[in-house]
């Protein structure tokens, strides 16, 4: 009587805890319209082979570096831990998780995210920490980053978070109940869709130009954890034409490459060396890159990685071929289907759902 | 001394349809409002000379005619 | 700490966990610790005014025992009887009297400091100065709970001062009492009698007890969450748009508010009453029903219970039976007949109770015009009853279920008409009554201003199905047996999928945290 009593309340804890998960599954968002940066974090984790290279940051990592062409051109294998609006703190236990996984050589760590050392916006923390395996890292991440009116057991059951989805629940809802299509090209986000650089607004005066005292320490530590793994970490700042990269900015960093002897590639500095054309290379008026602004600096920092950091040419190993030559064959069979789109209406339909899509 | 005649004259005064004779709980059975028992209160202050004082107000004591009767009795007996 | 807040459910689980793991004399104890910290955590300044409150009540309240004890002693010791120890005892009750007004007027005093003294400011501004509004008024918070605690801590006093009951000698507990923390932000008002000795009492794990605490803290959340939180916006809406929203949408909005107000009020009360539940505590019930009620006066008998008990209890019946009353109606009596004389006394009464329930709703004139509509109309009610009896017993079908029907709808519709005076000038309120009689056009119902009320159509399914929930759940009670406790005597499947599935709809359906908005996302920043 007992028995069948306890294993009464052992089903029914089943049953409710099923229930629970199949909510979450079904109310968390899926990433999948215009907006596809939420699943990003968790993608890495479907990776089969490891990584020479790992790019940290945020979008100046994930949209202007393309990890393919790195591997077609020089063998190079690469992935990037990027998210929008990554924090360093962010950065730093993203490349912690990772090194549970596997030991890069080499980490590139795009610097523009120096320049904030809180976040801005709630949403960008979901994306960047709720794709993340549970571990120290990502509480000890969520910890450093969370906004007010964020709270840890929201990260604990998303559930809580996006309840209030249950009004809005598409199609895309139940197509990714439990597995998520995957987005990026080995971290990279992709855009064969070209807007010309236009004029920006003028630089705005700052009061202090100092960068935050939580940025630095996270920056610290990115460098101490790679010493210590014996990893070669790259500081690197994108060829974005805005937001502005403020000359105090650019000098502090350099200092800060001087100081421990690291090296800092400021691609700004390169826009004649790489051949970047912005009124061809960008999908947004100078802001970030599009596949071809990518390619062009993959073909630059590629050399570059093997020859002052000795990474190697992979191209030799039959199963890391195999990996890669499927994942070339995603990428140019998306990149054709963009162009081809792009050129027939002039833009793509996928990104430009509405205003802000358009606008940005 | 037996006030059930005056106190009965009162409550008829009051409200002439409710049966408080037989009435066992006027409060509970919402006979005797808070209202009434003010104006009950004060008629029997007026007529009767009896004050109650109004930590005596409380439904136990005016559960029927007959209990309200042996408070105005022990009430007059303290005087 | 707000109640609905991933904070409080911490707090009580931990709380939860320590009380049963201690043994029995540490319970009370860390209640107390909990409450001081429950207190603590809404700010830290204002537990000064919690604390003078204590501890004034609790030592005038010895004083008082002991003026009574000494007096007996001395009764007996000097062998006084008849006239002779009713002038001592008179004397006595004097000098007793002192000292319980001197608490009253200390605590009653601090409660109108902190919180009219904006509203006397106000008022001196436009008597003397014009109006400008730019006065020099002041921005003290109002401790947490104080229109709560002052009450029933001078409601205890009280009560000793009438020999009700014995005082507490042990400060810590008396303290306890005041401050117990799921009770001390909205009620309800406890009397010493029903709460202190239980609140002390060592207890044992009682899972039967603890899962009716939960289930009514999760209706509670239910109500507050589901129902109140998402028709709010709407409330707002109306209720900030007088002259916007006419004809139907006063109909709308008066409905909106009532069911807005009475979900977050008795959720929120469920919400405490279960709290104290999980500890073993029984907390008087605030509500039994109200709108079931068949008329105003049945209506403040079931609406907010505990303080119409109190009002009834400490300013009612005194102020009834007070010297001033007695005079009042004994003038009555001689000039304008029986009859006034017997009703001088309840007007008197009735018009300072309803003053004081305005003023302690809120601190404006809205409120003051708010207490006086419904003193009016419960008055007049009383005066046209003999009428109105003659009248059912005149015509049998007002003993039909339609007819109890109608009288619902009747008492909802006329508080809900007073509700108006809280928030409008008196113009508006009469402008609004004739709009909601005269002012009705069909075509309002749809469109741009309908849309305007914030609400999706899904909100609207929600608030509606909510709606039915809780009338049914009412309609349960109406033969007084306890709606959870049926629950938990269903069989086993049907009882797991009852509550599971209250707890789903608060989870999923309830309005809290962050909203999830897709469009929140903009590109052009990160």
């Amino acid at each position: 009587m007992r028995g069948k009593k306890l294993g009464g309340v052992l089903l029914a804890a089943a049953v409710a805890a099923a229930g629970l998960w199949g909510l979450t599954c079904l109310l968390v968002p899926k990433y999948t319209g215009r907006v596809v940066e939420g699943n990003f974090t968790a993608e890495y984790y479907r990776e089969e082979s490891p990584h020479d290279v790992l790019i940290l940051g945020d979008c100046e990592a994930y949209e202007n570096i393309s990890p393919v062409t790195l591997w077609r051109e020089y063998g190079i294998t690469s992935y990037i831990r990027g998210n929008a609006q990554q924090l360093m703190s962010q950065s730093y236990y993203l490349l912690k998780d990772a090194l549970r996984e596997e030991k890069p050589e080499t980490v590139i760590l795009s610097i523009s995210a120096m320049q904030q050392a809180e976040q801005s916006n709630e949403t960008y923390n979901r994306m960047t920490l709720d794709g993340m395996r549970w571990s120290r890292e990502k509480l000890e991440a969520i910890l450093a980053s969370r906004m007010e009116g964020e709270h840890l057991i929201e990260y604990v059951f998303p559930l809580l978070r996006f309840h209030s989805r249950w009004a809005e629940l598409g199609g895309e809802d139940l197509t990714w109940f439990a597995d998520r299509p995957l987005v990026t090209h080995s971290g990279y986000y992709m855009r064969a869709d070209v807007r010309p650089a236009g004029t920006f607004p003028a630089e705005r005066r700052r009061s202090n130009y100092e960068f935050e005292e939580k940025a630095y320490e996270y920056l610290d530590r990115i460098r101490e954890l790679c010493e210590e793994e014996g990893i070669a970490l790259i500081l690197f700042k994108a060829p974005s034409l805005y937001p502005v990269w403020y000359d105090q900015w650019d000098m502090q960093i350099e200092e800060y490459a001087k100081a421990y002897g690291l090296a800092y590639l400021n691609a700004l500095e390169e826009i004649d060396v790489i051949g970047i054309d912005f009124s061809e290379d960008t999908y947004d008026g100078g802001l970030h890159m599009n596949v071809y602004g990518a390619e062009k600096v993959s073909r630059w920092l590629g050399p570059v990685l093997q020859k002052q950091f000795g990474v190697p040419d992979r191209r030799g190993d039959a199963a890391l071929s195999a990996v890669w030559e499927a994942k070339a064959a995603r990428y140019d069979a998306e990149k054709q289907s963009q162009e081809e789109e792009f050129a027939r209406l002039g833009y793509l339909t996928r990104f430009s759902g509405d205003e802000t899509g358009a606008s940005d | 001394m037996n006030y059930r005649e005056e106190l009965l004259e009162i409550l008829q005064d009051i409200n002439s349809e409710a049966d408080y004779e037989t009435c066992q709980d006027l409060i509970g059975e919402e006979v005797l409002t808070s209202f009434e028992m003010v104006m009950l209160v004060a008629e029997i202050s007026q007529q009767l000379g009896i004050s109650i004082p109004p930590d005596q107000i409380v439904p136990e004591n005016f559960r029927s005619v007959d209990v309200i009767c042996e408070l105005l009795e022990r009430l007059a007996e303290e005087e | 700490m707000l109640l609905v807040s991933y904070e409080f459910l911490f707090f009580l689980a931990v709380l939860l966990a320590l009380y049963y793991l201690l043994p029995g004399r540490f319970q009370w104890p860390l209640l107390l610790a909990a409450s001081v910290l429950f207190y603590l955590s809404g700010g830290a300044f204002a537990i000064v005014f919690l604390i003078t409150t204590t501890v004034t009540t609790w030592f005038l309240a010895l004083r008082l025992e002991a003026m009574t004890e000494r007096a007996a002693a001395r009764v007996k010791e000097l062998g006084l009887s008849g006239g002779e120890k009713r002038a001592f005892q008179a004397a006595v009750k004097q000098k007793k009297k002192r000292v319980l007004i001197a608490g009253l007027i200390l605590n009653f005093g601090l409660l109108a400091v902190l919180k009219y003294t904006n509203f006397f400011l106000g008022n001196v501004d436009v008597l003397f100065f014009g109006g400008s509004g730019e006065g020099p008024y002041v921005d003290w918070l109002l401790p947490l709970g104080i229109s709560y605690y002052t009450f029933q801590a001078t409601g205890y006093l009280i009560d000793v001062y009438h020999k009700k009951i014995h005082a507490q000698k042990n400060l810590a507990r008396y303290a306890l009492f005041v401050s117990f923390f799921p009770q001390i932000v909205q009620g309800p008002i406890s009397r010493f009698d029903e709460l202190a000795a239980q609140l002390t009492e060592s207890r044992r794990f009682d899972w039967l007890t603890i899962r009716l605490g939960l289930m009514r803290m999760l209706w509670g959340f239910f109500k507050k969450l589901v129902a109140a939180d998402r028709i709010a916006p709407a409330v707002a809406v109306i209720v900030q748009n007088p002259d916007q929203y006419q004809g139907i949408y006063v109909w709308i909005g008066m409905f909106a508010y009532m069911l807005q107000m009475f979900a977050d009020f008795t959720g929120g009360i469920d919400i405490v009453i279960g709290a104290a539940q999980l500890f073993g505590i029984r907390l008087p019930e605030n509500f039994n029903r109200p709108f079931s009620s068949r008329s105003l006066a049945e209506f403040w008998r079931r609406w907010h219970m505990t303080l119409m008990r109190w009002l009834r209890e400490y300013i009612f019946f005194p102020v009834s039976t007070s010297r001033a009353s007695q005079k009042l109606s004994g003038a009555a009596r001689r000039f304008l007949g029986k009859g006034a004389g017997r009703r001088a006394p309840l007007y008197f009464a009735s018009v300072t109770v309803w003053l004081i329930t305005g003023i302690w709703h809120g601190a404006s004139w809205n409120f003051v015009a708010w207490g006086l509509a419904n003193c009016a109309v419960l008055l007049i009610s009383q005066e046209c009853s003999p009428l109105y009896r003659r009248f059912c017993s005149r015509f049998a079908w007002t003993a039909s279920r339609g007819y109890a029907a109608f009288e619902v709808a009747r008492t909802y519709l006329v508080f809900c008409m007073i509700e108006m005076f809280e928030y409008y000038s008196f113009d508006v309120v009469f402008s609004m009554f004739g709009s909601m009689f005269f002012g009705i056009r069909p075509w309002q119902f749809s469109g741009e201003l309908a849309a305007s009320l914030g609400l999706s159509a899904a909100d609207w399914i929600v608030v509606g199905l909510s709606a039915l929930l809780m009338f049914a759940v009412g309609l349960a009670q109406r033969d007084g047996r306890s709606v959870r406790e049926r629950i938990f005597a269903l069989p086993g499947w049907q009882r797991f999928f009852v509550i599971y599935g209250l707890f789903l709809a608060v989870l999923v359906l309830g309005v809290y945290g962050q909203g999830y908005d897709a469009s929140q996302f903009i590109y052009n920043q990160f």
